[in-house]
């Protein structure tokens, strides 16, 4: 079977297309999350120091972690994106493995 | 076909096979259940620690009351830096891991130099430290994404 290098490299896109799409939604849902564990957190900081429970030094440094935890989130997003970009580009690699093995006269 | 030419063939296919098998990327780590299940057990120790301390009188919560399960906790966050340093492409873990660690430090220095918590601060210290664990277990968990069909 001749190599057709245009309809590998189309085969190849579609894996990608495939595979990104499959998993958007969980970088989606991860942010979505992230987001709203920060809002009850946030409104739960509010809460206590209206309530006078923590004093405005404690709320202060509890506000700076908020800054890590975004900074953690955005890592934490980045491997996920990351992964999928890894499993989309293997993806493609195997439709070529595939294309050239078929090619390959016997 | 003489035998010297379906060797060569062989041979070419072979190395292409070869060539194309080892062509893979890897930009993540490999996906560990024995990490995943250490983050699970030691978060849930960190919330439970919180837990107890509000379900007894404020001034029974001292630190040396706790310090034992402190001192459990900090060695599992220890434990699991040790693993995630001797892993590859292990970047985002290692910030991951030194906020969430730094964060816990902290809330066991304020028990200790305060010797109690108030019951507000021992629900702001619950809420932020699980703050601090998710996104650990959430990168973990985003591994077996590579892993699935793709490695």
């Amino acid at each position: 079977m001749a190599f057709d290098i245009n309809e590998t490299v189309a085969q190849m896109l579609g894996a990608v297309k495939t595979t990104v799409k499959d998993n958007w939604s969980m970088v989606k849902e991860t942010a979505n999350t992230f987001l709203q564990t920060r809002k009850d957190r946030l409104e739960l900081l509010a809460s206590l120091r209206l309530s006078d429970e923590i004093s405005q030094k404690f709320f202060l440094k509890r506000v700076a972690d908020e800054k890590k935890i975004l900074e953690s989130e955005l890592h934490a997003v980045a491997i996920l994106t990351k992964a999928i970009a890894q499993k989309a580009a293997n993806a493609a690699l195997d439709v070529l493995s595939k294309a050239v093995a078929k090619a390959i006269p016997f | 076909m003489t035998i010297q030419i379906f060797l060569r063939r062989i041979s070419v296919i072979f190395l292409i096979a070869c060539t194309l098998s080892s062509c893979r990327v890897s930009w993540v780590p490999e996906y560990s259940a024995q990490l995943e299940d250490q983050i699970t057990k030691a978060a849930k120790a960190t919330d439970k620690l919180y837990i107890d301390m509000l379900d007894i009188p404020v001034n029974s919560r001292t630190y040396e009351s706790f310090k034992e399960r402190y001192n459990e906790i900090e060695a599992e966050i220890n434990s699991i830096k040790l693993k995630n340093e001797a892993r590859p492409k292990n970047a985002d873990f290692l910030i991951i891991n030194k906020n969430l660690k730094e964060a816990f430090d902290e809330a066991k220095m304020y028990h200790k130099d305060n010797s109690t918590l108030a019951n507000g601060e021992v629900k702001a210290y619950q809420a932020s430290l699980a703050g601090f664990w998710k996104p650990l277990y959430v990168a973990e968990l985003a591994l077996k994404v590579a892993g699935k069909g793709g490695k």
